[in-house]
């Protein structure tokens, strides 16, 4: 499986150290980049905190437990503001991803977006069979993509995810400006208005928020066991790539791997590398 | 939801806080042509404010100070104490006619249940109040006979007030009024074809209020909605609330008589001056609501003597927009919140169904679940959460049991 982190520009190939996985011969190649990794995981820790903040203002359990003193503590209004800014950051990441995903071609230039030709996927029939199939147990083999970099399944859902980050940004924009009495949110919400009247009402948009929240639980859910279940089932060494940045990919034909290959990819890199 | 057109277009609440000295004097002078317009014509209320002041024992100066207070809810400088003073000398050459629809009066009970005068009182005596059935001595044909004579005497002249909404279901059928039988349908045509204006007085006429509420049975609608679906365009402006406080009726016509034209409105019709700012902006208890001191159930006494914000006792004012804090009920004694209950934000569009329930904070909204009973969406999504979690468990079961015979096969095949 291919996360949506992906680099979409072809990645200098820091390293080729071939092992042995599951009984296939692998390279084990530099898929992530340290932005794409780092991203990934500030996002993890963006979305950890907007959940857990999020549950406390939609319900603020804390309240009078911690003995406040109304002139001093404003627990509340914090833990709203750092929601909100932590939001705003999000929504930075959000807006640079869908725009590499829009505009970088393959080249890493501008242009038609590399992933977004991958559009077709989402059609290709054949290829949504052996993604079940795979999915299902009923074929070892990992479906073996040519011009995407995303199985059908995965493509359906990162875009559902960014479209899930773009309706928790906005409505989160247009809960958050009647708080303040000028500024980004203020005149963003005020050009966001048509979308609150549309869905009927400042009420209906706190609601879109807190449902997409959960939508959120359940990606992060379904995401780490789709990794984890990956990565040990092909061996692609996925979970640990978006760490080190390292993971596998089938190469036939190449010579058994030695235990050592395992063992430090990074470190072989650079000796070989 | 579709709402009555708009007058202003975006950031107008932010044009509001940008106003400036020069926008002001222009305003000014925009209110005294008007109101040198209005003074010239002849009036059709046969009352003067001297008589009225006179008939309630209001004193010149009182009447000055009722006056800047108007203008301060109006949002208006000083500047405009006087002017609108003036407009209240002139309405009476302002000819309304206050129609009832779908409704329960409430709306206007809170207008006339004001003992002592105020502005609100003093300008329903003011006012050339052609017709309103809670209000008016005749009844029955002679009733009818003086709507269809102010309709011709003040055609396109007059300002439609409506309260309650306008069923359209059953071809209208279940609202007949007067003894013609007419439908609302064919009443609010009539009326809103020959005004001037149309104000929508209560969250009823504005949105369609509760006798909207899901599922519906009548199809009520807003008198907006309704003018504009059957194509009929006027100036429409909503002042919902159940009921509408005096205050912003009466600063409604103010604004007319002043400015010849209805107030500048939010996106869902409603006036920039009165309903720009939410309950919760302007909310007594609002320091307890950033401390995160809250009222936590109907018997925590200790809280609710505290005077604690009201939000986990299912406070929507976060939610709602309007000025109820500032100008309050009852001759501004009281108002919910300050009753201690939570705003259950009825001048917002659609409250009957999308703030509900009303004593649980807005995340405890219920869904009908195909099982038959309602959840909020937290149940719901614990639910559908465990249910991914319990088909993840079976996958991965699956997955080492298909892997143990696959080595087992692999075995096989290697012997
Ligand atoms: S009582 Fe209601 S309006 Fe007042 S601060 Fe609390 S939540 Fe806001």
């Amino acid at each position: 499986m291919t996360t949506d982190t992906t680099r979409m520009r072809r990645t200098p190939v820091k390293s080729a150290v071939v092992l042995e996985r599951e009984g296939r011969p692998k390279m084990v190649v530099y898929v992530f980049g340290a932005f794409v990794r780092a991203s990934h995981w500030i996002r993890n820790a963006l979305l950890i905190w907007l959940v857990l903040s999020g549950i406390y203002i939609a319900n603020p359990f804390l309240a009078r437990v911690i003995g406040s003193d109304t002139s001093s503590n404003f627990i509340l209004a914090q833990v709203r503001g750092w929601h909100v800014a932590a939001g705003w950051l999000l929504l930075a990441f959000t807006l640079g991803r869908i725009y590499q995903f829009l505009f970088i071609n393959r080249e890493g230039k501008l242009g038609l977006g590399a992933e977004l030709r991958m559009a077709p996927i989402l059609f290709d029939l054949k290829a949504w069979r052996d993604q079940l199939k795979f999915y299902l147990l009923m074929s070892k083999e990992h479906p073996h993509l040519t011009y995407s970099n995303y199985g059908p399944l995965q493509y359906l859902v990162y875009t559902a995810l960014y479209a899930a980050l773009l309706i928790i940004s906005v409505t989160g924009i247009l809960l958050a400006a009647p708080y303040l009495s000028s500024g980004i949110a203020v005149w963003s919400a005020e050009l966001l208005r048509p979308i609150e009247v549309a869905v009927g009402g400042l009420a209906n948009v706190r609601m879109l928020h807190h449902v997409t929240m959960w939508f959120f639980i359940l990606f992060t859910l379904v995401h780490i066991y789709m990794a984890v279940w990956n990565s040990m089932r092909t061996g692609n060494l996925l979970v640990e790539g978006i760490i080190s940045g390292f993971a596998a990919k089938d190469m036939p034909g190449a010579r058994e791997a030695t235990p050592e290959d395992l063992d430090k990819p990074a470190a072989k890199a650079e000796k070989e590398g | 939801m579709t709402v009555a057109p708009r007058q202003h277009g975006l950031g107008a609440n932010h044009d509001l806080d940008l106003r400036t000295q020069e926008h002001y004097e222009w305003l000014a002078a925009e209110a005294d042509k008007n109101l040198d317009r209005l003074e010239a014509q002849d009036p059709v209320n046969d009352t003067t404010l001297d008589e009225v002041l006179k008939r309630r024992g209001i004193s010149r100066r009182d009447f000055l100070k009722m006056s800047a207070v108007m203008t301060a809810t109006l949002g208006l400088p000083p500047m405009f104490d006087l002017r609108v003073a003036r407009a209240q000398e002139v309405a009476t050459r302002i000819p309304v006619i206050w129609q009832e629809l779908q409704s329960c009066s409430g709306n206007s009970m809170a207008l006339i249940r004001n003992a002592n005068p105020g502005t609100d009182e003093l300008l329903l005596d003011l006012i050339s109040l052609e017709y309103a059935e809670i209000l008016m001595a005749p009844s029955g044909q002679a009733a009818e006979d003086v709507l269809a004579a102010s309709i011709e005497k003040y055609d396109g002249a007059y300002i439609a007030v409506f309260e309650g909404s306008v069923p359209v279901g059953d071809d209208g059928n279940f609202l007949t009024i007067g003894p013609a039988g007419e439908t609302g349908v064919e009443k609010v045509e009539h009326i809103a074809k020959h005004a001037a204006a149309v104000i929508a007085a209560g969250s009823c006429s504005a949105y369609g209020g509760i006798p909207a509420a899901r599922p519906n049975p009548t199809t009520a609608m807003g008198v907006g909605d309704f003018l504009a679906s059957r194509g009929i365009s006027k100036p429409v402006v909503n002042l919902p609330a159940c009921p509408v406080s005096s205050t912003n009726v009466v600063g409604t016509i103010l604004e007319y008589a002043m400015f010849g034209r209805l107030p500048s409105l939010d996106a869902y019709g409603r006036p920039l001056w009165a309903y720009q700012d939410r309950i919760h902006d302007k909310c007594e208890r609002r320091g307890h609501f950033d401390a995160g001191e809250f009222v936590e159930g109907w018997t925590d006494i200790e809280g609710l003597k505290e005077g604690l914000c009201l939000f986990k006792v299912g406070c929507k004012g976060p939610m709602a927009y309007n000025n109820c804090g500032v100008v309050r009920y009852n001759e501004g004694a009281s108002w919910p919140i300050m009753s201690g209950h939570g705003c259950i934000g009825c001048s917002e569009p659609g409250f009957w169904d999308t703030l509900t329930p009303f004593e649980v904070p807005l995340a405890g909204r219920l869904y009908s679940t195909p099982f038959g009973t309602d959840a909020n969406a937290d149940t719901i999504g614990t639910a559908v959460l465990g249910a991914a979690a319990a088909g993840v468990a079976i996958h991965a079961g699956a997955t080492a049991i298909k892997a143990a015979t696959e080595k087992r096969y692999e075995g096989q095949e290697k012997e």
